[in-house]
């Protein structure tokens, strides 16, 4: 894209003034400065990941070497998100926001364009040639004014923009988690899949044997069924799961055949140390900056409306007049110079319902921004309570309970060895100990997505939280081994 | 109070107390105490009438003093712990620092005294098991006699009327008492040595416990399921073995305190029962047995002569009786081939080995590793390989060059040549 230009044109001297102004008001759409600005917040935001605008053929090639790259490893989350802003056009179309708000700054510093009327009547002799210039002396009082509103609904556009692409990266983060920690589960329920099996197995060899009963078989047959279609159920979590990390990364074609992490990462051993929540999140939330430009811009706009209100036509006109008049072989010529200023009567139109208008603009403006702020303090303190719980619950399960049924297990087999229990219990109690660690495995995603919406509702905005795993799935079936 | 009036007040509590015992604790036998499940044979004693001390298994015979003519015992029922067989103990309840208490032993005639201290919990009496004596000497709490309560002591006394084979055990709280181990042998040799005379006189009582693989203290409320049978409190292979002299006359006494039948089998003789506890057996009535039943609450001891030399097995014939703890909700495995369901069991147990499929006899002769304090259920090894047996089993040992009242080891039997079973050539 190439700026324009601005070219001075040749006026006479009254015009020189405007003209002067002109240049020095005019902006040129500066989108450089607008997406530095845009990516700070979003990197700060994202893992220090920071966010890609393609306004070149050439900067798209150069994406694909890194992308490449994320592809021929197990991807990390951060790996996701480099990846959703390498390649995911609802990043692009949101950091097109930013040209579209930086032209309208430009757009703001521009006064009308002068209007030249050129007219020439002829009648028998006569000829009248008319040449006008108009500017509109509102468009340029209100310059200021107008220019300090664009920025300001710049800077809100920024905000939004980068809420966007935040919002994106942490659709990838938690679509990430649920992906990996579905694929995780699924890998734990296939232990206790063959584990029954192993089970189903014996049993077939004992009948034949004439060591087992129909009855007791067909238990464990059902315990084995059980436990397949809930195996079924988990596999097939696993791979939606995956295809919906596709699609907050928004890849296609080959790209999305990245590989996964068979684990999710395991949580810390102490919580982050956050410092004042509630100063924070009112201070830094994007949703709640961009709320300040907007009263910012509502204000300014109010304090145009009070001039706009009264004034709003101001042209002032400059007139050339030649007549030339024939009489036989006379010609006389005439110029005339002249200047024309039109403007309204604010008679009919006082204009107090705009300037009430823009006040309660500027009014609504004020409460929704305190609205917001008092809605993101109730929400980091009610994240901050879902990350130290969820937090302590995956150290529970991790540090407790799954070591506890690795012991059982252990002790089950120490009795198997003394022939005091069958190779039946010694199947169970791994089963029991697979399922330990599936509520082990659920709660390490559960942290993993209070840690991500902590960081959401803490810097960014007012994201829901993704609820907690689904519990009921892997509820105690293949009770049937204990014949 | 004055020191006149303090005394006063206390010499009428203790006349106010009912059983006025002529003897304080004071006044008892100094308390003896074993702290290990030897075998420890008495010398022939050296005061009163004289006889031949028994053997009893895996224990002692109390020792007793004279005075003014009475020979007085002094027992203490307390918690102890009992080594069931090298790698398993027990938490008990017996007498004098284990279970079974200490064998009593008297003679026809006697007129004896039996301190009585109860260092346990709960209130506990004694009953002697098939004595002939007063009403309220018998120890049926309640019924004969106030309970003896913790820290208290108190005194029986009888004259011992007919010799012969008797015990001694709780009659209070007993079921529970019982099955912690309370229990002890009394033996009531006759007037006359030369009466019912032998050579060695071995001594057990049966008993029963169930103990959770794992734990060390019994289950109290177990009415049939006992898991370990033992011999005064012993199993194999931790029961002694009877050491005799080849040509000893031999006589071996039992009484049952468990809640089953026992079917007591010796092998290689023929056997007379000569005694229960209701007294000695007519010689004309002393039916043959190679195994002698003993129910519940009864006492029975035969005799033999032992001229066969050699190991020979004694032991309870009901099976079962001669397993440790078994688990009993386990699939029989013989004849099913499961090695290679055994490979995907490694991947989730890693620790996991293939057992059963020949039968138990793997039990016997793996080493493997099993819960805390807990005896394999067959173990045992002899001079041809594994013995595969538990609870209520031992070995007579009958040598020819045993020396006299020689109760030691002497090791596995040297089989002289071509006596032994031989593997037929092919």
């Amino acid at each position: 894209m190439t700026k324009p230009r601005q070219r001075n044109r040749p006026f006479a001297g009254g015009l020189a003034l405007a003209g002067a102004l002109a240049l020095g008001a005019c902006a040129t759409p500066n989108e450089e400065a607008g997406f530095e600005h845009v990516s700070a917040l979003v990197s700060a935001r994202a893992s220090d990941v920071p966010p890609v605008w393609y306004r070149t053929d050439e900067s798209r090639a150069q994406a694909d070497d890194q992308v490449r790259g994320i592809l021929s490893r197990p991807m990390t989350r951060n790996a996701a998100i480099k990846l959703a802003f390498l390649r995911n056009p609802a990043v692009q179309a949101s950091l097109a926001e930013i040209g579209i708000s930086e032209a309208d700054v430009a757009q703001a510093g521009r006064i009308e364009n002068p209007v030249i009327s050129f007219e020439s009547v002829a009648t028998h002799g006569l000829l009248e040639i008319n040449r006008q210039v108009m500017i509109s002396v509102l468009s340029l009082a209100t310059l200021g004014g107008r220019q300090e509103i664009a920025r300001n609904e710049a800077e809100k556009t920024r905000y939004r923009t980068a809420l966007q692409v935040v919002g994106i990266a942490n659709d990838v983060s938690t679509a990430w988690i649920e992906a990996v920690s579905a694929r995780e589960r699924a890998a734990m329920m296939d232990r206790i899949f063959k584990s029954a099996k192993a089970a189903d197995d014996l049993t077939r060899k004992l009948a034949e044997a004439g060591s087992m009963t129909e009855l007791d078989q067909a238990r464990i047959k059902a315990a084995l069924a059980e436990i397949a279609g809930q195996r079924g159920r988990l596999l097939a979590s696993a791979r939606m799961a995956r295809e919906r990390l596709v699609r907050a990364m928004g890849v296609w074609g080959e790209e999305i055949r990245f590989k996964l992490p068979w684990l999710l990462p395991t949580p810390p051993g102490r919580p982050k140390r956050f410092g004042d929540l509630e100063v924070t999140a009112v201070s830094k939330r994007l949703d709640i900056e961009a709320a300040r430009k907007d009263v910012q811009a509502m204000k300014e706009k109010w304090g145009l409306s009070g001039f706009t209100s009264i004034v709003n036509l101001l042209d002032l006109g400059l007139n050339w007049d030649t007549e030339r008049e024939r009489d036989g072989a006379d010609t006389s010529t005439n110029n005339l110079k002249g200047f024309e200023l039109e403007f309204a009567i604010p008679i009919f139109d006082p204009g107090d319902a705009k300037r009430s208008r823009a006040k309660w603009a500027y009014m609504q403006a004020v409460e929704e921004l305190k609205s917001l702020a008092i809605s993101a303090r109730s929400e980091v303190r009610e994240a901050y309570i879902g990350y130290r719980s969820k937090l302590e619950l995956a150290h529970h399960y991790q540090r407790t309970l799954v070591p506890l049924r690795a012991r059982i297990s252990e002790e089950e087999l120490l009795r198997y060895n003394g022939m005091l229990s069958s190779v039946f219990d010694l199947l169970g109690a791994t089963q029991d100990h697979a399922r330990a660690s599936i509520m082990a495995i659920d709660a390490k995603r559960d942290f993993w997505m209070a840690d991500a919406h902590m960081d959401a509702v803490l810097l960014a905005g007012s994201i829901a939280a993704m609820p907690d795993a689904d519990e009921t799935v892997v509820a105690n079936a293949g009770d049937g081994q204990k014949h | 109070m004055d020191r006149r009036s303090f005394m006063a007040t206390s010499a009428a509590a203790v006349l106010a107390a009912g059983s006025v015992p002529h003897s304080s604790l004071a006044a008892a036998p100094e308390l003896a105490t074993s702290d290990s499940a030897q075998m420890v044979v008495p010398d022939l004693p050296g005061e009163g009438p004289p006889y031949l001390p028994v053997a009893t298994l895996n224990g002692w015979s109390a020792p007793s003093r004279f005075k003014d003519g009475w020979r007085e015992f002094h027992l203490v029922a307390e918690p102890v712990e009992r080594e069931l067989a090298p790698g398993m103990k027990a938490f008990l309840w017996g007498y004098n620092g284990q279970s079974p208490g200490p064998t009593l032993e008297c003679v026809e005639g006697d007129k004896v005294r039996i301190f009585v201290t109860n260092r346990l919990p709960e209130h506990t009496t004694i009953h002697w098991h098939g004595i002939l004596l007063p009403a309220g000497m018998d120890g049926v709490g309640g019924l004969n006699q106030p309970q003896i309560k913790p820290g208290e002591t108190y005194v029986y006394e009888f004259e011992m009327k007919k010799s012969g084979t008797f015990m001694y055990h709780p009659h209070a709280d007993e079921m529970v008492q019982m099955a912690m181990g309370m229990m002890g042998f009394l033996v009531v040799h006759p007037k006359d040595i030369e009466q019912h005379k032998v050579d060695r006189d071995f001594v057990f009582l049966l008993n029963a416990f169930d103990i959770d693989p794992g734990a060390y203290t019994p289950k109290i409320n177990t009415m049939l399921d006992f898991n370990l049978w033992a011999w005064n409190s012993r199993v194999f292979p931790g029961i002694d073995h009877f050491v005799i002299r080849q040509g000893d006359r031999v006589r071996i006494r039992m009484g049952n305190l468990t809640m089953t039948n026992h079917p007591i089998h010796m092998h290689g003789y023929h056997f007379e029962v000569t005694c229960t506890d209701g007294g000695w057996v007519p010689e004309g009535a002393r039916w043959p047995e190679v195994t002698v039943d003993v129910a519940i609450g009864q006492m029975r001891a035969f005799e033999f002569i032992a001229d066969a030399p050699g190991d020979w097995a004694i032991h309870c014939h009901k099976a079962h009786h001669t397993m440790n703890a078994m688990g009993h909700d386990v699939p029989t495995m013989i004849g099913v081939d499961h090695r290679g369901i055994a490979k995907r069991i490694v991947q989730l147990q890693p620790d996991y080995m293939v057992m059963g499929e020949r039968g138990m006899a793997d039990m016997g002769e793996m080493e493997m590793e099993l819960p805390n304090n807990t005896l394999p259920m067959m173990t045992g090894w002899g001079q041809f390989g594994a013995i595969e047996m538990g609870g209520m089993f031992s070995v007579v040992k009958v040598r020819e060059n045993q020396p006299h009242r020689d109760f030691s080891d002497p090791g596995w039997y040297d089989y002289p040549h071509g006596t032994v079973a031989y593997k037929a050539m092919t």
